[in-house]
């Protein structure tokens, strides 16, 4: 057991090459959960081009926009996953994702609450889960990791807990 | 010494108050009724009796609330339990109560009783509430609670040892001799008076309010009541409605209507700011008693609030135009808060410099000095971000102004556009975040200049954000999460926001001071 003092200015700083990749059925699960609420939207579409048969131009805009809006948003979710990751350092965790609203928000330990590991339906067929930290800090402060190998969470959480237990 | 080991009623006086409140309820049923049996004899005689059964409800109902309203203290508990059918039992650990307020409404007020409010801080909203008591009862109940906290939360933390193993109910002699000597030291060690308002304050307080916000209530208010006048003067005054209507009084309106139009808005609204603010702050006093702040304030409506001061998490200062050639400020003081609660803040007006600087020491000690990191905002990124904003509105009208060769309206638009974009410039330039050994502080605005003050230790999280957009640039927001609310200031140079937010995330890390 060591117990060296710890100075505010020798604790190193988050390097950007840290941060530590979700698995790659995550990104999957994400194309594949954006298709799937699309599908119902192109319903609408095949709709207008049956019954709206007097102005045939509708369902073209209507299916010409179905289209643009699902590539824009498989791109989105696409490169969001290289952005998403997270950093377990000693005394702290910093979580980033986003790729047209980026995000980095960092919580040391001693100022968590508790953690929590949830996942639903969709996240058990892929084998997925996430990790809820709560601060005091409301609901903006807190930190929702998704998309973590099972194993991988319960890990964290234990590893979290154990840091909290040593604060409390 | 009160005796709070069996459960207690409230005063009898809260049966008025309840049956008050059915009586506001009961007025749209009667309402009712008579529209009811008015209109068919055939099922009005039914809607009758219906509301006949419900009138008697409500006139028992008070009563049986005030039956079965109970509330005492058992285990370090505070338990309040209500209801018939449905039964409500509420607990809160004595330990666990942050703050203790004392209410009183019109009502309350003429009946001559107060509410007494438990608030507590978890991720978990629970609040408790006793709405009638009487007000001596009221305030020893509160002293009381204070008091038995303190004494739980000394034997949990036992490095205040005061001899103190009789933990139970006050049965023996010698622990309640103990009891009073520490009441007695806390009255006596510290009541110190920080800041009170007379007359004259207050009514500086009225003038210097923000004026456009209760003149835009006074045109709802007036909006609202339009209709109604109208109807009235229409039936009386027939032959003069026939003339009028606002066409011809748009064509005939000339300069000089405006600007007395504008005369009277502007008065009216500094007469109902001077009347809400002496509605609020009547008899207004800040007094620091031991380790807890005490706010008393209001005229109908009267509050007693009470802060420890450990659970002050940020402060804030408020200034404009008119406060800023008095001297003055307003603070806002921040609690740890459980989530849902809608008690956010308390408001401290008319704070000059010496009150401010009382004010940061007392709450937070340390006191600001030697300036260590300041990072200010890119004011053309907030021009920038206004412009297109703006432009998305102004533009669109500039077209149509073309579209219909009014040239001359081009003119004021883009003027609007230039201001509002200048506005923001300025905005960016006086924000800044200046960081110290001790404290995060924000400085935001150019008009209504704003002065945000966090301990750093009290932070929960840091956060950095930005739009893809930004990442060109190498620019960041920052957000600084705190149990009092997050705080935040935009477009800073991402490296500098870097080593900030390195800095105040490091020092939380090693301080192991309690953040509440």
């Amino acid at each position: 057991m060591t117990n060296d003092t710890i100075l505010a200015a020798d604790l190193p700083n988050i390097e950007v090459t840290d941060f530590r990749k979700h698995p790659k059925r995550f990104l999957n699960k994400k194309l594949i959960a954006k298709i799937l609420v699309f599908i119902p939207l192109l319903a609408g579409v095949v709709v207008a081009y049956f019954v709206v048969t007097e102005y045939p131009w509708l369902w073209k805009v209507a299916g010409g926009l179905w289209v643009v809006l699902l590539i824009l948003s498989v791109f989105i979710s696409y490169k969001e996953y290289f952005v998403r990751g997270y950093i377990l350092r000693e005394k702290d965790i910093t979580y980033r994702k986003g790729w047209l609203f980026h995000s980095q928000i960092t919580v040391p330990f001693n100022r968590i609450q508790h953690t929590e590991i949830n996942h639903g339906p969709i996240d058990r067929l892929f084998k997925l889960c996430q990790l809820d930290i709560f601060t005091a800090g409301g609901s903006s402060s807190d930190l929702s990791i998704s998309g973590l190998d099972p194993k991988e969470a319960a890990k964290l959480k234990e590893y979290i807990s154990g840091k909290l237990s040593a604060h409390a | 010494m009160l005796d709070l080991t069996t459960p207690q009623r409230q005063s009898k006086k809260i049966i008025f108050f309840y049956l008050f409140k059915s009586f506001k309820g009961l007025f749209l049923y009667v309402l009712f009724a008579l529209i009811g049996s008015g209109s068919s004899s055939q099922y009005g005689s039914y809607i009758t009796m219906f509301i006949i059964f419900i009138a008697v409800m409500s006139l028992v109902s008070p009563i049986i609330r005030y039956i079965y309203f109970t509330f005492h203290i058992e285990d370090n508990e505070l338990i309040i339990q209500k209801g018939l059918l449905q039964k409500e039992r509420k607990a809160i650990p004595l330990e666990r109560i942050q703050s203790i307020n004392i209410n009183q409404n019109i009502i309350q007020r003429i009946l001559g009783i107060v509410s007494l409010e438990v608030e507590t801080a978890g991720s978990k909203a629970k609040e408790l509430e006793i709405p009638g008591l009487d007000k001596i009862f009221a305030s020893q109940f509160k002293e009381l609670l204070q008091e038995r906290k303190e004494e739980i939360t000394e034997e949990i933390n036992p490095v205040e040892v005061e001899e103190t193993t009789a933990s139970d109910v006050s049965q023996d002699t010698a622990h309640e001799s103990l009891q009073k000597a520490t009441a007695q030291k806390r009255t006596a060690v510290s009541e110190t008076i920080i800041l009170k308002l007379g007359f004259l304050d207050i009514l500086k307080v009225g003038i210097t309010q923000n004026h456009l916000k209760s003149g835009g209530l006074a045109i709802g208010v007036a909006a609202g009541g339009w209709y109604q006048i109208n109807e009235i003067l229409q039936e009386l005054l027939p032959d003069l409605f026939k003339e009028f209507s606002w066409q011809n009084i748009i064509s005939s309106a000339s300069v000089g209507i405006a600007v007395s139009f504008l005369i009277l808005f502007l008065f009216f609204s500094v007469i109902i700011s001077i009347v809400l603010a002496f509605n609020k702050y009547w008899d207004f006093s800040m007094v620091r008693k031991g380790d807890d702040l005490e706010l008393k304030m209001g005229l109908f409506n009267k509050k007693e609030i009470k802060i420890p001061l450990s659970k002050v998490q940020v402060l804030e200062f408020h200034s404009n135009p008119l406060r800023k050639l008095l001297g003055f400020q307003t603070a806002y003081i921040y609690q740890a808060q459980s989530t849902d609660s809608k008690l956010g803040s308390v408001s401290v007006p008319a704070c000059k410099k010496e009150h401010r600087v009382l004010l940061q020491n007392l709450i937070f000690e340390e006191s600001i000095d030697a300036t260590e990191q300041e990072l200010h905002c890119n004011p053309y990124s907030y021009a920038r971000l206004r412009f297109y904003i703006t432009s998305t509105v102004i533009f669109p009208m500039i077209a149509v102004a073309y579209y219909f060769e009014q040239y001359v309206a081009i003119v004021p638009l883009v003027i609007v556009l230039l201001l509002l974009v200048f506005a923001a410039y300025m905005y960016g330039k006086h924000s800044k975040v200046i960081k110290d050994d001790d404290f995060v502080v924000f400085q935001k605005g150019w008009i209504f200049p704003q002065t945000i003050v966090s301990p750093v230790f009290k932070t929960q999280a840091v956060e950095k954000w930005r739009s893809v957009f930004l990442k060109r640039r190498r620019e960041a927001h920052f957000k600084l999460h705190t149990a009092g609310g997050t705080r935040g200031l935009r477009y800073f140079k991402e490296n500098e926001l870097n080593t900030l937010l390195n800095s105040v995330n490091n020092q939380v890390i090693v301080n192991d001071k309690k953040w509440m």
